[in-house]
């Protein structure tokens, strides 16, 4: 009731417009290759600062959620993810615009994130300091079983392709080997190079890794970008609707992996994607063709890294471990702003996080109309849009966004070069988005690894640590079953199609 | 139990010499491993370990299995528009420190749009409407991205 009485008062105009504004700018700057969440919110920062409290960290909430949302549309439209959490969007995202559903594929990314959303909204409203204390439950080992579990999504990438998928995973943790050792502190394969010092980074990797071969594809031949849509007068929104009803169990699934996930400090969005992909590309029906454009990939992806954005508040607001870089930027300005962050927040403050979250409620079902708006101009904007103009386009955004995050210069260099990899190995048939999963789980499993080992030496009981702790029991089940179960599935069904093909 | 096929086609071997160059990553970051700290050199050479096997994993699987599995995707379009929008690229990156975000943009704007083939003929009018845009667009990324939003971007040292 409480809450209610909340959601009244932020239903005024200023917070609807504040939230507004905040959705907007953030799919604005999100669908922007490389222009992350965590630079759409710094760059928000001093903005909110001129806002009461609240209003304030509406704003900053908002920009947040539409940015993690924005980076679909690239993604699906030019498959370019416009931040790292989008990355599996683009695996059914542009299969579905190339066959001119690109309209569908945006509305049904709008409603996942909306129920994504509102899924890590209300697990923080109902549940966050038992789940806070749940984070915390996570030990390093925990952490190197997570970050394996995200690797496994390279076998339902890598269908018919397994071993040059495992290649280019592993290719892209040796990658993540460059720079100073997280572990022992060595300088690793910089052989002298200041720019490789603090290793590979992650935005302009992926930027190179998955934006300019699609770039450098777009110039080969005059035909068009997209094809226009099928049917000119169809309702995407009511075949959205169907599409994410028709899957409601992938959509339920994947919020509730992006919420668990989101909760746990620097996990964040891109490895919650992951996973409930991972997870619904397992569980999926034998018609549906995950990774070939079917939407409940788009679903998966969109909805998992949208409730992290509610439930990674919770370990900030609760025990104030921010738990993604754009919470970071929250928990930063909550300081300005004089809130005190910890439990005392739910006692002292109540009212101001009530009324955040009646704030962010109400802003993330404004997400809908100021998303499928975007959407339809955005993706009319791109299907009209001449090739001439598109290609250096796509250019300026992948230089801009590269260089945007760290100021660095060298990130342009890295971008270019990984890009020039990436497109001769996918000549050679090894997949890219692997090496961006193997760059961005290989330090959280390496340090998870060395320091689970440490600990478990300390205590003469290595194996404990590794096997014998529950959360770690079950990842490694989960391991597990995304390793097994998906080839005995298959072989199970072949044998079922032999046998009815005998009768 | 494998029956070897001792013809190797041009896509069969196109796989090998892909996975072998792996594989020479991989002994080389076993061989650099060497170098490090006993807590840094563990994951490296690891990962080395695995680029090895898998790289004779593939090897052995392209040497053995009558098709081809998988495919090497074929390359669709001119190869050499790629390669010069890889140089004028390449070539923009250089250039971007020397002459600045606005001008080296607007210049890697005009070029790459020229670049990009067309079906009907380019008209004196249509390459500059599209210089015209690539400018229009650089300086208003620009604009926004300096003045707005405080974001610095690469400023000429040149002049």
């Amino acid at each position: 009731m409480e809450f209610l009485h909340h959601i009244t008062v932020a239903f005024s105009p200023y917070i609807l417009a504040v939230g507004t504004c905040g959705l907007f700018l953030g799919i604005l700057l999100g669908a922007l290759p490389g222009l992350s969440s965590t630079f759409s919110c710094a760059v928000m920062l001093p903005i909110s600062f001129s806002m009461d409290p609240v209003p304030g960290l509406i704003f900053l909430g908002t920009v947040y959620m539409g940015s993690t949302y924005g980076g679909s549309f690239s993604a699906i439209l030019i498959k370019t993810p416009g931040t790292p959490q989008s990355i599996t969007t683009t695996f059914d995202g542009f299969p579905m615009a190339k066959r001119g559903e690109g309209g569908l594929a945006l509305s049904i990314a709008c409603m996942a994130s909306v129920i994504g959303g509102l899924t890590g909204i209300f697990v923080f409203l109902w549940l966050a300091p038992p789940l806070a204390e749940f984070a915390l439950m996570f030990g390093p080992a925990e952490y190197f079983w997570l970050a394996l579990f995200g690797l496994t999504i390279i076998a339902s990438l890598s269908e018919g392709n397994l071993v040059k998928g495992l290649i280019s995973g592993f290719f892209g943790l040796a990658l993540s080997q460059i720079g100073v050792s997280v572990v022992s502190g060595d300088m690793r394969f910089t052989y002298g190079n200041p720019a490789l010092i603090g290793g590979i980074p992650i935005i302009p990797a992926t930027i190179g890794l998955l934006c300019l071969p699609v770039a450098i594809d777009l110039i080969a031949d005059p035909d068009h970008h997209l094809s226009t849509p099928l049917t000119k007068r169809s309702n995407n929104f009511l075949r959205a609707a169907r599409a994410i009803w028709d899957r409601k169990r992938n959509a339920i699934q994947s919020s509730l992996i992006g919420t668990l996930v989101g909760i746990i400090p620097a996990a964040g969005g891109a490895i919650a994607s992951l996973v409930a992909y991972a997870e619904a590309s397992r569980t999926a029906k034998k018609s549906d063709r995950f990774g070939d454009g079917d939407p409940g990939g788009i679903i998966a992806s969109e909805s998992a890294n949208n409730a992290t954005v509610g439930s990674g508040l919770i370990p900030t607001f609760v025990l104030g471990i921010p738990g993604t870089p754009p919470d970071a930027v929250i928990l930063g300005a909550m300081m300005v702003h004089g809130v005190q962050i910890g439990p005392k927040l739910f006692t002292e403050h109540n009212d101001i996080v009530l009324t955040f979250l009646s704030g962010m409620t109400i802003a993330t079902v404004l997400m809908l109309p100021v998303g499928l708006f975007l959407g339809r101009f955005i993706y009319s904007a791109v299907t009209k849009m001449p090739k001439s103009y598109l290609v250096p386009m796509v250019a300026l955004m992948l230089v801009i966004g590269s260089f945007a995050i760290q100021n660095n210069y060298h990130d342009i260099v890295i971008m270019l070069v990984l890009g020039i990899v990436a497109w001769v190995i996918n000549r050679f048939g090894f997949p890219a988005p692997p090496i961006v999963l193997g760059l961005l789980l290989g330090p959280i499993a390496e340090q998870g690894f060395a320091q689970a080992l440490m600990i478990g030496r300390a205590k003469d009981a290595v194996l404990e640590i590794f096997f014998a702790r529950p959360i770690s029991v079950a990842l490694i089940g989960c391991i597990l079953a995304a390793i097994v179960l998906p080839p005995l599935l298959r072989r199970s069904s072949l044998n079922r199609l032999r046998m009815r093909k005998n009768v | 139990m494998f029956k070897l096929k001792m013809k190797i086609d041009g896509n069969r071997a196109k796989n090998i010499l892909g996975s072998l160059t792996f594989g020479v990553l991989g002994s080389f970051m076993c061989y650099a491993s060497q170098d490090f700290e006993s807590a840094g050199q563990v994951t490296p050479a690891f990962i080395g370990c695995g680029l090895i096997a898998l790289s004779i994993l593939l090897v052995l699987v392209e040497l053995c299995k009558r098709e081809l599995l998988p495919p090497p995707t074929a390359i669709t379009g001119s190869l050499i528009r790629r390669s010069l929008f890889i140089g004028f690229m390449a070539i923009w990156v250089v250039a971007l420190p020397y002459l600045g975000f606005v001008v080296a943009g607007c210049l890697a704007f005009a070029i790459i749009s020229a670049a990009v083939p067309k079906n009907s003929n380019k008209t004196s009018a249509y390459v500059a409407l599209n210089t015209a845009a690539g400018v229009l667009t650089t300086i208003g990324f620009w604009v926004v991205l300096t003045a707005f939003l405080k974001v610095p971007l690469p400023e000429a040292t040149f002049f």
